[in-house]
Parts: structure tokens; sequence; C-alpha cells
């Protein structure tokens, strides 16, 4: 430097201190460049800048400051900014902010550390000759603090006077230093986890870099001595690893996160070891109750198969994270450590079981040892399986499952899930395998058997209604039956199609249907009627007989000492016209609209006396024709047809049909007197009793199938939400 | 005149069956949808018609010598009929379908007919045995005339297990019996 070319700089740089604090901040930035490259006196201009009230001068100055009294940090954002810094020097749009902090961290700290030898213009032109700058992070950070640089206090005092100005960037490092709102800096590594959010946001004042945010993040993993929150970046970590499908760091990351007591950490663990192990009950409503059927399901088994692998990996699943069972860790260590030590051998390779096994050991049980594990196991911490079970999954033991679900339309839809997921069945898990493939045919047997029975009630149901307009046809003609007819057997169509398809379509629709001017007795008189046309039909008349038979032998038209296999040989002429008038005289009943007690007085003398208890005062309403109607017209014909098929009673006992509430259900009851010879005279094949049960089961109601004697009670209860 | 024992229950229709059977033999006035008047009538044309197990098992027992020339079986009968089951079911339910009365009269009932319905499927299997074996009846003149089609394969099964020669088992899609 010449003489002449120092008076000038001495000239300008007193032009420059008497009046232009923007000229000064420039200056300052002159003097880290590489051919003027003097830190002490860029700092002392950018000062002078500050203190005549230059907004980004003031910035500048009070991050600088920040940056020096926190060095992880510092070094952090170095690693980044070289970057921008050289992106934006290619575009001419240099932020002067960060490139002035950069080169004056570089120069003064590092530089003079005598650490690193590095060229700052090269730096600032070419990212690429920044050689060795990890070096350069690890000497920021263990670089001591320069005696005369000013610390925290004085960087908030900067950065809040070029707040004072709107300066953004100022309000968003604020933002980050002060403690909810409070004038105190808050740690280094506070600071780092709200800068992480800011960066991975792109908060005001932040351009979003995941980099620099999971950077912030995984310093305070490493380094923290506030277990807090080195736990709490360790999870966030293992998250984010998770995420991206780095599960061996994932999960090394969320066994330091447990270790710092985290609890999220704790949490996703067990709901990585429950979905894995029970993921058909862990997400259930009742899942402790699921849970506790496990563990007696497992205690059971364990008696007779102390070496099963699945078995005492799902009974350590219970142990570990005390579900069914009270908690305990070295239950289930031991559990676990059965599956590693001695199991192993006999499988090939490594499995999901044995690394899920290994991972708890390692955690739990004081076992340093590198974790080993699998991709296929890290897919089971990400809250893409944890939340959305897809296709993915694994079931460790199926045959538990199966027992659970007491249902065939559950067993099948697991079955469906079951054939989608991969296996984890090995050579030795065979035996099991092949246990769940033979509880599914079993399933399999009794679905294809209740769709048999649901198909064959549907075709029954339907003759009623079929039967009165093949009666009308060749009669009366009368318009209104055929629209009531098409009406029952349009609204059975309805109920059997949801039982089909969806049973909790058809709980709600029962629920929503409360409202209408139907009730009980309109139903039940329309149901009666129905009955009546079939029951009284040629076709039906079979099921009856021994009305026939018994009104026969009262009125003196045969013997009273008449046996069946006689009347039927020599009497049928006598059933056939005694039908005939029957089925004529109920129809003229019909066409007469007589009232239900006329009605019911017919039958009275004909069959038996049907007393009704509680149907006029039950205060249920729907519409007609809706889906309660036809639910309780399926009901009633059912209970109806089997008390005419199978009365029977010397002393002309009633048949009390009975409607109350009770426990919160409304129950529907029917006491019919009957004797052993009715009721096995085979006019039924069973199944209705078959059909209520599928259909209460679907609904959520109670059936009591009758014992076979000879008064027996049925009844069908009906939750109170379903109809009132 | 040759005489015939046709064991069959009408579980369909029993116009049509009988027609099916006996449609090249009688005019369609004697098919009616009340199989008692089926039987009333063919027996006075020397076709005596059983509708259950237990009265075709009768009928076995006690009238062959009414000279029956030919049996026609139905494979699925019910056990018995109207008037309840006898002591000759009962026998033969315990000792081949596994049935031990109970003292408990409910349980009896449900045993008994759990026992009946296995019956049931092979009744006319139990009939046939009792002719060829006991009653040494010509086996030529038996046909078996069954709604069942898929118990095919069941049917062969089950006579190769008892050493018996298989009938020659005609279908309905066959293009003799079309």
């Amino acid at each position: 430097m010449t003489e002449n070319t120092t008076r000038i700089q001495a000239d300008m740089e007193k032009q420059v201190n008497e009046c232009d604090a923007q000229r000064q901040f420039e200056l300052a930035l002159k003097y880290v460049s590489a051919s003027e490259e003097n830190p002490e006196l860029a700092l002392k201009w950018l000062r002078q800048s500050a203190e005549n009230g230059y907004a980004e001068a003031q910035f500048t100055l009070g991050l600088f400051y920040l940056l020096n009294s926190h060095r992880r940090l510092a070094s952090i954002l170095m690693r980044w900014w070289v970057y921008d810094i050289s992106d934006q020097a290619k575009t001419g749009t240099v932020d002067s902010s960060k490139l002035l902090i950069y080169c004056l961290i570089i120069q003064l700290i590092v530089n003079r550390s005598g650490r690193v030898e590095l060229n700052t213009s090269a730096a600032i032109e070419n990212p690429n000759a920044i050689y060795g700058f990890p070096g350069n992070a690890s000497a920021i950070k263990n670089s001591l603090q320069i005696d005369n640089v000013p610390n925290d206090e004085s960087a908030v005092f900067w950065l809040e006077r070029a707040n004072q100005q709107n300066n953004i960037e100022a309000a968003s490092w604020l933002k980050q230093c002060y403690q909810d709102g409070i004038n105190v800096i808050p740690s280094e590594n506070i600071i780092l986890m709200r800068l992480h959010e800011a960066y991975l946001t792109g908060e005001s004042g932040f351009a979003k870099n995941e980099d620099i945010a999971f950077a912030c993040l995984k310093e305070v993993a490493d380094y923290s001595e506030d277990d807090v929150l080195a736990g709490e970046a360790s999870y966030i970590l293992a998250e984010n690893c998770f995420e991206e499908k780095r599960y061996r760091t994932g999960l090394g990351y969320l066994r330091a996160a447990i270790q710092f007591e985290n609890a999220q950490a704790k949490q996703r663990l067990e709901k990585a070891y429950l979905s894995f192990t029970f993921s058909e009950f862990c997400n259930r409503d009742d899942a402790k109750q699921c849970y506790q059927y496990a563990y007696n399901w497992l205690s059971e088994r364990l008696k007779n198969d102390t070496s099963s692998i699945e078995l005492n990996f799902a009974l350590g699943v219970l142990l570990a994270f005390g579900k069914g069972i009270k908690q305990d860790k070295m239950g289930a260590l031991k559990c676990f450590g059965i599956y590693v030590e001695d199991a192993l051998d006999s499988i090939d390779g490594p499995n999901a079981l044995k690394c899920f096994a290994d991972i708890y050991v390692k955690i739990f049980g004081n076992n340093d040892k590198k974790l080993e594990i699998i991709d296929d196991v890290g897919l089971y911490f990400s809250s893409e399986y944890i939340n959305n079970k897809g296709n993915q999954n694994y079931f460790v033991l199926p045959s538990l499952v199966f027992d659970f679900y007491d249902d065939i339309n559950l067993a099948r839809d697991f079955n469906r899930r079951l054939e989608k997921a991969k296996g984890i069945f090995h050579a030795n898990s065979i035996q099991r395998e092949l246990e769940w493939k033979q509880k599914y045919a079993e399933f399999e047997v009794r679905r294809t058997k209740e769709l048999e029975e649901i198909m064959s009630m549907f075709a029954h149901k339907f003759r009623s209604p079929l039967d009165a307009i093949i009666y009308n046809t060749t009669h009366d003609n009368q318009p209104a039956l055929y629209a009531e007819a098409a009406q029952t057997m349009r609204g059975l169509l309805d109920v059997f199609s949801i039982i089909s398809t969806d049973e909790i379509v058809l709980k709600e629709r029962l629920k929503q249907d409360n409202q209408g001017n139907s009730n009980l007795m309109a139903v039940f008189g329309a149901t009666l009627d129905m009955i009546m046309l079939h029951l009284l039909s040629v076709s039906g008349s079979e099921k009856i007989q021994q009305h026939y038979m018994a009104y026969a032998k009262a009125q003196g038209l045969c013997d009273a000492d008449v046996s069946y296999k006689i009347w039927n040989d020599d009497f049928f002429e006598l059933e056939h016209e005694l039908q005939n008038e029957w089925q004529q005289a109920y129809a003229h009943l019909l066409a007469e609209s007589a009232n239900l007690a006329t009605r019911l007085h017919w039958l009275e003398q004909r069959f038996f006396k049907l007393e009704l208890k509680g149907f006029d005062s039950a205060d249920i309403h729907f519409k007609e024709h809706g889906i309660t109607a036809s639910f309780l017209t399926i009901l009633l014909n059912e209970i109806l047809v089997n008390a005419f098929k199978y009365y029977s009673s010397k002393d002309k006992q009633p048949v009390t049909l009975q409607w109350l509430e009770r426990d919160g259900y409304q129950v529907l009851s029917c006491r019919n007197p009957s004797t052993k010879s009715e009721r096995v005279a085979q006019k039924g094949s069973g199944r209705g009793h078959t059909f209520l049960s599928a259909l209460a089961r679907k609904t959520g109601s109670v059936f009591s199938k009758p014992k076979p004697q000879d008064d027996f009670v049925l009844e069908f209860a009906i939750a109170n939400e379903l109809l009132i | 005149m040759s005489y015939f024992l046709w064991v069959e229950d009408f579980e369909n229709s029993p116009k049509v069956t009988a027609s099916n059977v006996f449609g090249g033999v009688f005019n369609d006035d004697f098919f009616v949808e009340d199989k008692r008047a089926i039987k009333k009538s063919f027996k006075n044309h020397g076709v005596f018609v059983e509708l259950n197990f237990q009265d075709g098992f009768g009928f076995i027992q006690s009238g062959l010598d009414k000279k029956i020339d030919y049996v026609i079986l139905d494979i699925d009968l019910p056990a018995y009929g109207a008037d309840g089951i006898n002591e000759h079911v009962l026998q033969l339910l315990t000792d081949f379908e596994n049935y031990q009365a109970h003292e408990d009269e409910t349980e009896d009932e449900q045993l008994q007919q759990k026992a009946c319905a296995e019956l049931k499927k092979i009744a006319g299997f139990y009939l046939y045995t009792k002719l060829v074996v006991e009653l040494g009846f010509p086996k030529q003149h038996i046909l078996f005339c069954s709604n069942h089609g898929e118990n095919t394969k069941t049917i062969q099964e089950a006579f190769k297990t008892a050493k018996i020669s298989l009938p020659k088992i005609h279908q309905k899609s066959d293009a003799d019996v079309q």
C-alpha cells in the first residue's frame, strides 16, 4: 500500500466516519475481501455503522456477537452459509450480512486460532475450494471466544435496535433468542431446537433448509447435557429417519430417545411392537379387552407348548408394555431372550421377530451392542405403518385372531388380509400356518352354511306374500292386497340385501327409522294375515296338519283315535276340504276388513288362542314398510309360523306373544305349548333358528334359542337404541 | 303285472317328481301336488309309495311277500313321518349313527334329531343294504332315483369302501337319459 493510497483511504474513512452509516457498512465489507483483508478494521466499521443507526449493520453485528457466543450454532450455520454465499455470488445478489459475518468468523476466529488455513475469497468464489470444511466447523466450535467481542447481551442489544427499525431478519432471530417473550436468552440447546423448527418450516426470516434444521437437532441429540432436550431431539430425528426409510439410523435415535426417557419415543416403540404383533387389536376401541383375551389365550397355549417362538414373542410384547397383564420388563426380556439366544440358530438369517426381540433386549437389557436391524422391521416403526396399516402386515399368531373372531364375516375379512400379508412363517412355524388355514377352512364352511341359511330364509319369507298374491289372483283380486304384498316383499328385499352386505348400515338405518305412522300392532296384524294366507294355502297345509286333524276329531269328522298315518292315508281329502274352506273364510275376513279381535277369535276356533301382551302399549313408531317394519315382519313371521307349526296342547293352552322392555332391550317373547311328537315331526330344517341367531349377531340383539320342551319360550331382544 | 316299491319323500314338487319317474307309464291325471293322493292312486296300479325311511323300512321288513319286483329308492329321506319314530329306527340310529339315549329328555331329543339328520343323508343306502344283503333282493331290480347329483362321488366312495360292486349311475346330463 503506497503512502498516497493510505492518505486517500484515511480521507475516505474520515468522510465516511462523519456522515454515512451505509458507507461505513460497505467499508466493513471491503475489509473482509481477499485483497484488503483486515478483520479488526472491518469489525470497527461495522460497529461504527451500527452505532450510527444503520439497521443492517445492527442486525449483522448482533448476529455476529450471538454466533461468537454460540460456537456450536456458528459451526452449523457456517457450513451451509458458504454454499449460499457462493450461489449468491454467481448471481450478483450476495447477502451482505451473511457474507460479513461469515468472513469475520473465519478471519477472526478460525484463522486466528491457527487451526485451519482458509482462503475466504476463494471460498466465496468457489465453494469447492473450501477444502476440509468439516474441520473448520469443528475449529469454530472449539475455538476460544475472542476477548474483545461482546456476548449475548450485546447480541440482543443490537438485534433489538435493528428490530426497532423493522429489520425482518433481526425480528426472526430475536424470536428464537427470547424465551417465551421474556428478555432472557435461552440455552444454546433451546436456540438450536427452535432454529430446527424455523429452518424446517421456513419461518419468516429463515429460508427453508432441512439440512440446517436437522443439523441443529443432531447437535442437541449428540452433545446436549440436558436429557429432556436430547431425548426430544433424538425422537424427532428418529421420526425423520423412519419417514426417509433410514430405519437403522432411526432406531439408533429411538433407542437414544428412550434412554433419555422420552415419552413419545416409548410410545412409538410400544405402538410398533403392538402393531406388529397384534395388528388386529391395537387400534380397536376395546383393545384393552383384546389384550386381556390375548394374554389368557397365550397362557393357555404356552402350558402345552413352552418353546414356541411366536407364543413367547407375543407374551413378551404383552409383558413389555403391560397389556393384558401388569408390565414386567424382566419377564419380557426373558421371553425375548429365549428367542434371541435359543431360536436364532434354527432360522435362516435374520427375521422380523428376531429383530424385534433384539431391539428390546438391547434397549432395556443393558446391552450396548449395535442393533441388528433389517429394513422389514424398520418399516413397523414408521408412522405410515402404525397409523395406516396397508397390505404389508405381518401376522404373528393368526390362530389367536381366528379364535378371537367368533364371527364368520370378521374371520373372513381377516383371512383376506392374511392372504395379502407377507408371511413371517419360517421352517418352525409351518405348523401354525397350517393351523390358521385349517381354522379358516372351518370358518368358510360355516360362512357357506350361513349364506345358505340366509338364502333359504330369503326364499322362505317370500312365500307368504307370494301365496297372498297367488290367492288374490284367483279369488277376490283386490288391488290393495297386491300393493301390500309387494311392499312387504320390497321391505324384505331391503333387509336381506343389507344383512348380506353391511350390517353396520342395517343398524344405522334401524336407528334412524324411529318416526312414522306405523307401530307394533300394525306390523303384527299385517304379518299375521300374510302368514295365514301362506299356511292356509295348499303348499302350507302340511305344516299345520295337526290343526286340521284336531279340528276334525273335535267336530266328529273322524274318529278320535285316528293316527297321523291313518289321517294321511285315508283322510287327506277331508284335510283338503278343511284347507279350502279355511282359506276362503280367512280371505273373506280380510275382504270385509275384519278387525284384529275378530280375526284372532276366528283363529281360536280352529287353531289356538293367541294372547298378545304389551304390543299396544309399546311406544315404538316407524315408517310403514320401512326398514324397522320389515325387520319386525321377518321376526314375527318366523316366530308366528313356528307357533302354528309346533303347537300342540290337549287342554288348549294359549300361545302368548309378549313385548316388553328389559335391561335396555325391547324383548319379543313367544311362549308356545308343544309336544315332542310335534317338535320332532320334521316340519322344518332348523334353519329358522340359525337365521335368527345370525340376525341377532348382525344387529347386536340377543336371541335365546328355545329348548325343546313342552312349553318352550323363544326370546329375541333388540337394543333400545335401534327402536326408540 | 309288475309291482314296485317306491320310497320317495317328494321334497320338491310331488307332481314333477312323480311325472319324471312314471311319466312314461301313467297318464298326466295321475300326477298331482298332494303326495298322499299320489300314494293312493299309484297303489291301485301296483306302485307302493312310502314317504319316509321308517315307512319304507317297515314295508321292506313286512311287505316283500307282496311280490315286489322292483324297488325305486331316493337317497335323501326323512327318518320318519308325523307318527314319530319307532323302535327299529331308534335301534338303527344306535347301531350306526352313534345315538345314545340320554336320561334328560331335552338332551335326548336333541341327540335324536342330530342322529336323524345324519341318517337322512344316506337313508336310501340303508334300505339298499337291507334289501340286498339281508333279504337277498336282486340288486339289478333296484333303482336309485335321487335329486342329489352332487353326491355321486360320495356314493361311489361309499360303495368302494363297503366292497360292494358299484351300481350303474345315470345322470340327468347323460345322453341316454335325455
